[in-house]
């Protein structure tokens, strides 16, 4: 009780309180405008929180993520151009009610749902992270291992173009993270006689690279994208019949979206596609999916605002990053000497309260927020590219310059952001390989404690009951793409037999 | 962005002379042509290319990876420094020979060319960073939006040169003087040092 007061009463600092309004505010207008993210944002604030404590670089960090989770739908629903990857099954339905003047309604459920959903997985949060810390303090570095090597494989199933190709790239950070000096033998590793690469590859102007030069080049390829945008008179709070007819979708939405976001490296945008077919398989009005429905709407939104908390889960409990946006955040965390992990929770439990109370004030102030403003957010719909795209490369080389004061962080920054390019053209994703260099060293250290536990035999691994349970979890994540394809192919052609006629 | 265009054969040739059909919303640009062979960017832009790079990239690190030191026995505890590197290598080649599988199935997705602006930007970014290493911070980023804001739609100089300025002055009030950050001595660096008072 004492820590949950503790927790709690960062929220009397008016600083903190500031940074969650500023935060709120950021994150509201980078959710709106297309093809800057979350991901994007807080790489590009980090170098700005290193010099604040923890706590306040968390209220800025986490209500950034909150505010662009519920906000990506804005622009979703008035332009059909989802203002996150997150949105884009909000658009299949915000859309289309937009387009027959409901637009009001259809971002007053968005909110509503999205708000509630925050909630509820918050809750879930506060709940389910000690308890998984708990069962986290029997892991040795065998089940670090183990468990780090199951993050890695979900990274598999991460948008882009087949498993193999997100597994690729998670394994080229993983040997990007071997830059450096190995910290058993002192030997130098692909260091080319550089001392600036003698503690490794910096990760936060690599993060930069990846999520805004990258985007920013892929923009080239849609500055001349006309849109069409909906005006917004006001936004519409449900009616008791909307909410009547939501409430199932909204709960189950909830339910996914944290389950979803507890997995390692998923995130919203898998949520909410997972809760949409859901919701569209035992709704009994299927035929309006895709053409304006509000429980579509609702599951879709709800969905990918309850993955953010079930992303803090495995981030703060056991260091693995739920999704790409708390991979950014575990490295703001780790730069500012915050150990996330089991003994978080027992050395300073007021941390995670502290959090679970920013994110409720988060949740609860968008929803004023939203319903109050969200027709002058959406006017930043109007900023032109020219303007915009530019000014995030100012950002990006002063927020790498910023951290070490070095060029070689901006010429890093700028070589990743190219590569990063390349590798989206030859379909490769960038998220895995920010995963693969956040996680390498862990994965790294923790085999080559096992191996001295172990006396050099590997085969012991197999002895250790959490260890196999991981394993056989990684491989599932690995080869699940093709089970899924394996029996999606098998019940439309079932479907198929089924329609033909005789 | 990228145009589909459907592969009948189930082989990741990218030069075989099959017939490439494309999508319906393409009608009519690109029709069928039997025995048509793939333009260059099928060529670059195809699994096995991207294997081969790949392959190529690990055949080069693992030689970089035997140049690391050996440490002796007690020391490596058994696992000399090269050995963790060397298994990434090898997973990242099992996991290439898992992309050509997965290719044989997949259609060729050829993605549109890369256009001027990209490589302008591109251009424009490199640039201003060796003006920024080697002449003024402040002045090589400036100068890229000065650039940028007209190249990416936005013809009107006088705006941009006043919204680059407008930028610059907020972030370095932002980092320079509320979190002091040093930013590299220059010619405009030092001129706003002085009229700051710092």
């Amino acid at each position: 009780m004492t820590a949950f007061l503790e927790g709690v009463a960062f929220l009397g600092d008016p600083w903190n309180l500031t940074l969650i309004v500023i935060g709120l505010l950021i994150g509201t207008m980078i959710g709106i405008l297309p093809g800057i993210g979350a991901t994007m944002t807080t790489a590009l604030l980090l170098p700005f929180t290193m010099v604040m404590d923890p706590i306040p670089a968390l209220s800025l960090l986490l209500s950034i993520y909150c505010a662009n989770a519920f906000a990506g739908a804005i622009s979703a629903i008035l332009v059909n151009v989802p203002g996150s990857s997150s949105a884009m099954v909000t658009c299949l339905d915000g859309y289309p009610l937009a387009k027959r003047g409901e637009a009001g309604r259809a971002l007053g459920i968005a909110t509503v749902a999205s708000t509630v959903a925050g909630i509820f997985s918050v809750i879930v949060f506060v709940i389910g992270a000690p308890l998984l810390a708990r069962v986290a303090y029997q892991f040795g570095p065998p089940e670090y291992f183990a468990l780090t090597l199951f993050g890695l494989s979900m990274v598999a199933s991460i948008s882009g173009e087949g498993s193999a190709k997100n597994l690729i790239s998670g394994a080229l950070g993983v040997l990007l993270a071997t830059v450096g000096v190995d910290y058993v033998t002192g030997a130098e590793r692909f260091t080319f006689g550089y001392l600036e690469l003698t503690s490794g590859l910096k990760v936060i102007p690599i993060l930069i690279g990846l999520f805004a030069i990258t985007e920013l080049l892929m923009q080239t390829h849609v500055i001349h994208l006309v849109v069409e945008r909906i005006a917004l008179k006001a936004m519409k709070l449900p009616t008791w019949e909307d909410y009547k007819r939501t409430w199932r979708a909204i709960l189950a939405g909830s339910g996914i979206g944290t389950f979803i976001g507890v997995l390692p490296a998923e995130g919203g945008t898998v949520a909410s596609l997972v809760a949409y077919n859901e919701v569209r398989r035992w709704s009994k009005n299927k035929s309006e999916f895709g053409k304006g429905s509000i429980e579509g709407l609702a599951a879709a939104e709800s969905a990918n605002n309850s993955a953010v908390g079930g992303a803090m889960i495995p981030t703060l409990a056991l260091g693995i990053p739920g999704s790409s946006v708390t991979a950014v955040i575990l490295v703001g965390l780790t730069a500012q000497g915050v150990r996330p992990g089991p003994y978080l929770f027992n050395q300073q439990p007021e941390f995670i309260y502290a959090i679970f109370s920013i994110m409720m004030v988060s949740n609860v102030a968008w929803l004023f927020l939203g319903l109050i403003a969200a027709r002058f957010f959406a006017l930043l719909t109007l900023v032109p590219n020219a303007l915009l795209w530019p000014s995030v490369f100012f950002l990006a080389v002063i927020g790498s310059y910023s951290l070490d004061q070095s060029m070689l962080d901006v010429w890093v920054m700028l070589a990743f952001g190219i590569l990063g390019y390349y590798m989206r053209r030859f379909g490769f994703s960038v998220v895995p390989l920010a995963i693969g260099i956040i996680l390498g060293d862990i994965l790294e250290t923790s085999l080559k404690q096992s191996m001295l536990i172990f006396k050099q035999d590997a085969t012991l691994f197999f002895e250790r009951p959490i260890c196999l349970f991981f394993f056989a979890c990684a491989l599932l994540g690995v080869f699940s793409p093709h089970i899924f394809n394996f029996i999606n192919r098998r019940r439309d052609a079932a479907a198929l037999r089924t329609s033909e006629p005789e | 962005m990228r145009s589909r265009r459907s592969r009948r054969s189930a082989c990741c040739n990218p030069i075989a002379a099959e017939t490439i059909v494309t999508h319906p919303e393409s009608a009519g640009v690109n029709e069928r042509r039997p025995g048509a062979i793939a333009g260059l960017r099928s060529l670059i832009y195809n699994d096995v290319t991207a294997a081969v790079l790949l392959i190529a990239f690990c055949g080069f690190v693992y030689y970089l990876s035997t140049q690391i030191r050996q440490v002796p026995d007690a020391l490596a505890q058994g696992m000399q420094p090269a050995s963790y590197p060397q298994g990434v290598l090898v997973f990242i080649v099992a996991f290439t020979a898992m992309m050509l599988f997965e290719s044989r199935a997949r259609p060729l997705d050829v993605p549109e060319p890369v256009p001027g602006l990209a490589y302008a930007t591109m251009a424009a970014m490199v640039a201003a960073l060796i003006v920024s290493t080697w002449v003024d911070f402040f002045l090589g980023i400036i100068l890229f939006v000065i650039v940028c804001v007209p190249l990416w739609g936005m013809r009107r100089y006088l705006l941009a040169t006043l919204y680059a300025i407008a930028v610059a002055a907020v972030l370095y009030l932002l980092f320079g003087v509320f979190l002091s950050v040093r930013f590299p001595s220059g010619v405009i660096s030092n001129l706003v040092s002085r009229l700051v008072g710092q």
